[in-house]
């Protein structure tokens, strides 16, 4: 019997640097991470106290404490990130806070994952992909917020001055670290193929009229 | 590039958003005993004016809540924004200098700065 082995969904990537070594990318593997839902008047307190930090209140707002972070979503929704492992007694912890008030709690660790963009030309980076301004004047150190990256829709929150963690999708989360990869190719980083691009599922009797099951090519995926 | 300023995230692209029709449309409590041009009335009337209306936005790449807008649309302009259930604020829109409401600027449009 083989041990379970758990795989992140960037673990086939390598961590990319430019090439003066300064800036870089990595997933941040298996952070936990829950989203909690409920009326901020009703169960901030609550959360709060286990936390060990202030509710977030509004937008780009986050708050990091012993317990991990909690960053503002929407009116009524925050996300909390954990050390790795951490999920499953953090959502007990809250749950027992939170009995008898309306609120929802969602264990999404492995549906999301954290890519770590870090160094002098990391806002340089997400300039060239983003809408929303990160000069460093605007986008301050411990700011949260939700917005796209080329076509993808991250959460993400400014670390330190010159550091961010952008939680994606796992769908996406290939999409964007080429994205990312991309976006840094002037300053040395590989470019970068996402995996599946080009790849059409073609459905052989539309195009002939002739019902025929789709080619699936056995080859196993070289990179996973 | 339009900006949208939503009520909870501030102001953002345009394409951070998703359009949503005329706001202030309530679902009738009576469908069952609607007639089909009555319901039809409901599903697919709406006002199209020329100048200001009120419109449901939603923040679909940000906080993903719905809000209304109030918008002139011969200029495009932003008037209010607004949560919904709030009731819509009575704004106007600065008047329009051209005989046709198209803007000044870049209309081309000789009688306007005749007016102006
Ligand atoms: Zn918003």
């Amino acid at each position: 019997m083989t041990a379970m082995q758990r795989r992140s969904p960037l673990g086939f990537r390598a961590a990319q640097h430019t090439a003066d070594g300064s800036t870089s990318i990595t997933e941040k593997q298996f952070e936990g991470k829950l989203i909690l839902r409920g009326n901020p008047s009703a169960i901030g307190a609550n959360v709060a106290g286990v936390m060990a930090t202030p509710m977030p209140a509004k937008v780009h707002e986050t708050a990091t404490g012993p317990r991990g972070t909690t960053q503002w979503l929407s009116p009524d929704e925050w996300l909390i990130l954990t050390a790795p492992g951490g999920e499953t007694d953090l959502s007990r912890d809250l749950t027992a806070a939170l009995t008898g008030k309306h609120h929802q709690i969602a264990n999404v660790t492995d549906y999301y994952t954290t890519i770590a963009l870090s160094g002098a030309h990391a806002r340089d980076m997400l300039m060239k992909i983003a809408t929303v301004d990160f000069d460093p004047l605007t986008f301050k150190s411990g700011m949260g917020v939700t917005t796209n990256l080329g076509r993808a829709n991250p959460w993400l929150r400014a670390t330190a001055s010159d550091s961010f963690d952008i939680i994606i999708r796992i769908s996406m989360a290939d999409y964007l670290w080429c994205l990312l990869a991309e976006s840094g190719h002037e300053w040395g980083l590989a470019g970068l193929t996402p995996k599946g691009a080009g790849v059409t599922l073609h459905l052989p009797h539309f195009e002939t009229g002739t019902p025929a099951a789709p080619a699936i090519d056995p080859t196993p995926t070289p990179d996973l | 590039m339009l900006l949208i300023t939503c009520p909870h995230c501030g102001t953002r692209d345009q394409s951070e958003f998703t359009y949503g029709g005329e706001a202030h449309i309530s679902r009738p409590a009576n469908s069952e005993t609607m007639t089909d041009a009555q319901w039809a009335e409901f599903v697919f009337m709406r006002n199209n004016p020329k100048g200001v209306w009120a419109e449901r936005w939603m923040h679909a790449s940000g906080c993903r809540k719905w809000f209304n807008a109030v918008r002139d649309t011969s200029t495009d302009r932003f008037l209010a924004v607004y949560k919904i259930g709030e009731p819509r604020p009575n704004v106007t829109a600065a008047g329009l200098a051209t005989p046709s409401g198209e803007p000044v600027i870049g209309s081309g449009n000789d009688a306007a700065k005749v007016m102006r």
